[in-house]
């Protein structure tokens, strides 16, 4: 048979977000993959260097439209460092709540991306149907769905009163029962395991050389949560479980992330029951002196990595973003050779791409 | 800080000459500045040490002067290696070779700054369009001109 | 008169009007019911038909590359061969031209709008299109022969390769489903796998090939394919209606027509269950599963079957 060569993008409804994935195929099977990115490249490095620190904030909201507030916990974290502040307690805890609820959502969503990418359109319209519950609190919290603007240099904008926190505790429960539903659907339904067990598998070694990080490193058997290994924000105050499994395929991607829901779920509850009071801020002067600082935080998808440098004037010198897609991106075309071409799809959103914030 | 001194010790023996020089940044980040000549040794002797250390992503920067690239390792706790390099010879060893998560951080290094990576499979353009025929956005403004 | 007669059959009922209409509710009932399921509103009653007369109304745009006369005469070709089949089979309690045999003319006619299909991929410059037409013809084996063995079943059983000799046998309750069960459910898995419809949506796989062998098409020829999917929906469901159902049971002479529908409605129903409960299949598996349990579980139930007519 000869040789056929399928474009997967820059646009193609398997991709939510404009990437190129050329593919070499004999029949059904691929011989190579090739990628490339920089279609949604907004040059947010450069832009930032001829922004304040407190504009900042806004600009690195915008990196990623799902993990909007994980952008900006890493940013803030990392100039408040720069200025030697302490973030008040309750600030603290409210950056959690919020970045868990992203987890939640994020998770989700990728679960739906995934049920469509493997033609499972009732499981899709099912988990973004439950990821409203999650976007209505966050909207109900913040007054944003996506981006939230909850992060201040200092600690946050906005509080939890003790009705949102009521509202908060009967909206999870009624959701963490959803989720119990969508655990027995993916662990008994036949069609699901057919398109996802065994699928796209990722050894421990590729996990290790090319830096893959997250939950799709956590379902190859890493063990490396940023949450836990180096604790921010009050998650050294808060009890969680670190998912992994060692399957390495796309179904027990699936399983870590539905489990790290739960852990999300747990996570939330916690801090809604020990949220201290106290200020949400404190004051944070314009001018930052001048130093460097790296910080990490564990985004939906894993390690999200700042490097903050500064002049000493009201500017960044240079910032400089990692997001956890890029080592997944740069693993995928090495996943695919081999593969039935419908399997790209399965393994595509199994990766959960997130293609924007990969560019900046 | 156990983790802390065995990888500044094992950074120390892998240059004998006292060349890496090392500091401990904000929130517990080892910053070791390293020779352009030592970075393939430095990085092996980091790969080497017990715990796994991976490349969490490498950035460059324009400091005026010169260019700084800098390696960022992770392992629970981060390590960074910076290297200096002069605007007139900015050209560094790959570690594409040895890491293949840095094949990608090089192109975009490169892209965004100029810096060559001797030795690396394909530098084409990672972010910026095929067709991009200005300065490397990343320059200052003066050397772009 | 008598002519005139025939023609009015021919062009509106049970013809081709009422095909078109009734093909066109069908639809949107599918529609409503599988977003009821997924938890949507669904569309409006008349979505199919304002879906249709948009089509018809746009633009027309074929790729460089594309044989326009082939690309423009396939999707007439199949929707005319839907509908010929169409005649043949009772709707009610009438039928327009039936004879003896008409069963495999009817296979026949409603396997060529898959080839045309394939055909329709290969045309195009589009790889998406070739591809999806390779997978519809390894499709096209894989369920047309549990889907022939199936309908051979009943036909054996009651000897009589007339659709409507079918439904004559039927009569007084002795539906084909209840004596050849297995029979049915093949049918069923067959019908799904010719209308390409999920899991075997394998053809046209959005995530994968975009439209399949569609991708290229727009416009009026567009409308045309949607038309002949919606039709060989209908022509399907009262295919199986008339070999296992019993068609428009005799007894209830003036509820005719309305026992016909119930059970077409039925069938819907079930389509629309299976395409809510399923994911997509990949092609080697749905080979596997056609060629290692279908055709299998046809030759038991031929077996079965002329062993009951033996006895």
């Amino acid at each position: 048979m000869s040789r056929i060569t399928i474009p997967i993008g820059p646009q193609h409804p398997l991709l939510k977000e404009p990437l190129s994935l050329v593919l070499e195929a004999i029949g059904e099977r691929i011989v190579s993959a090739s990628m490339r990115i920089g279609y949604v490249h907004r040059g947010i490095e450069l832009l930032c260097q001829r922004r304040t620190y407190v504009q900042n904030v806004h600009l690195f909201e915008r990196v990623c439209g799902i993990c909007s507030q994980v952008h900006t916990t890493a940013y803030c974290q990392a100039v408040e460092a720069l200025l030697g502040l302490e973030i008040p307690p309750r600030a603290a805890y409210i950056r959690v709540l919020m970045c868990e609820l992203e987890r939640i959502h994020s998770h989700l969503l990728w679960l739906g991306v995934l049920a469509e990418a493997i033609g499972f359109t009732t499981i899709f319209m099912y988990a973004w149907r439950d990821r409203e519950i999650v976007l209505d609190l966050m909207e109900e919290l913040s007054g944003g769905r996506v981006s939230h603007s909850a992060n201040i240099i200092g600690g946050v904008r906005i509080g939890v009163s003790s009705e949102q926190a009521r509202l908060l505790e009967g909206q999870l429960a009624t959701f963490a029962e959803q989720m119990e539903f969508f655990r027995e659907l993916l662990d008994r339904d036949r069609s699901f395991h057919r398109r996802t067990q065994n699928v796209g598998y990722m050894s421990l070694e590729m996990v290790h050389s090319y830096g893959v990080v997250g939950p799709a490193a956590r379902s190859s058997g890493c063990t490396v949560d940023v949450r836990r290994a180096a604790p921010y924000a009050a998650y050294p105050s808060l009890a969680f479980e670190v998912i992994s499994a060692s399957e390495g395929d796309v179904w027990s991607r699936a399983q870590v992330r539905l489990m790290e829901i739960m852990q999300s779920l747990s996570i939330c509850n916690q801090v809604i029951e020990a949220l201290p009071g106290g200020p949400l801020a404190v004051g944070a002067p314009r001018r930052v002196p001048p130093g460097e600082v790296v910080t990490r935080c564990e985004a939906p998808r894993g390690e999200l990595i700042y490097y903050v440098r500064s002049d000493g004037s009201e500017r960044p010198a240079r910032i400089k973003v990692r997001t956890p897609t890029l080592p997944m991106l740069m693993v995928i075309s090495h996943l695919l050779p081999g593969l039935e071409t419908a399997d790209v799809a399965a393994v595509m959103a199994g990766a959960d791409l997130c293609v924007a914030c990969a560019d900046r | 800080m156990m983790d802390m001194d065995r990888i500044s010790d094992a950074l120390q023996r892998s240059c004998e000459d006292n060349s890496i020089r090392l500091r401990e940044g904000l929130g517990g980040e080892l910053f070791a500045d390293v020779p352009p000549g030592k970075l393939v040794v430095a990085v092996r002797a980091i790969l080497q040490e017990g715990h796994f250390h991976h490349l969490s992503t490498i950035s460059g920067l324009d400091s005026g002067q010169e260019l700084e690239v800098l390696y960022h390792f992770w392992s629970g706790r981060g390590v960074t290696l910076r290297v200096r390099c002069p605007k007139s010879r900015a050209s560094l060893p790959t570690l594409a070779g040895l890491i293949p998560a840095a094949d990608w951080y090089e192109r975009e290094v490169h892209e965004l700054l100029g810096i060559e990576f001797a030795g690396h499979p394909d530098l084409s353009p990672l972010l910026l369009p095929d067709d991009w025929d200005a300065p490397p956005p990343l320059l200052s403004r003066e050397d772009a001109q | 008169m008598q002519t005139l007669a025939k023609l009015a059959q021919v062009l509106i009922l049970p013809g081709a009007l009422y095909l078109i209409v009734a093909s066109l509710f069908i639809t949107w009932l599918d529609r409503k019911l599988v977003a009821r399921g997924e938890g949507r509103v669904g569309p409006p009653w008349f979505q199919p038909m304002a879906d249709l007369l948009k089509l018809l109304a746009k633009e027309d745009i074929s790729p460089l590359g594309t044989d326009e006369k082939i690309s423009a005469l396939l999707p007439m070709v199949s929707m005319a061969s839907t509908m010929a089949a169409g005649l043949c089979i009772p709707v009610g309690n009438s039928v327009v031209y039936p004879f003896e045999g008409d069963l495999i003319v009817v296979l026949f006619l409603l396997s060529i709008p898959t080839l045309a299909y394939f055909l329709a991929g290969w045309v195009t410059p589009s790889v998406y299109g070739v591809m999806g037409g390779n997978r519809s013809l390894l499709q096209y084996f894989s369920y047309e022969v549990p889907l022939l063995m199936s309908l051979a079943a009943p036909a054996v059983y009651s000897q009589t390769w007339s659709v409507t000799g079918l439904m004559d046998a039927q009569q007084g309750y002795r539906w084909h489903v209840f004596f050849l069960p297995v029979g049915f459910a093949l049918a069923m898995v067959g019908l799904i796998g010719k209308l390409k419809r999920v899991p075997f949506d394998i053809p046209h796989a959005k995530s994968e090939l975009g439209a399949g062998p569609l991708t290229e098409y727009s416009g009026r020829k567009l409308a045309l394919w949607k038309l002949t999917v919606s039709l060989q929906t209908l022509v399907g469901i009262n295919l199986l209606v008339a070999a296992y159902l019993g068609g428009a049971d005799r007894i209830w002479a003036h509820w005719g027509f309305a026992i016909y529908a119930v059970k077409v409605v039925f069938l819907v129903v079930g389509l629309a269950f299976v395409q809510v409960s399923y994911a997509r299949l990949r092609i080697d598996q749905m080979a596997e599963s056609g060629w290692r349990v279908l055709v299998p579980l046809g030759i038991l139930q031929m077996v079965v079957t002329i062993w009951m007519g033996k006895a």
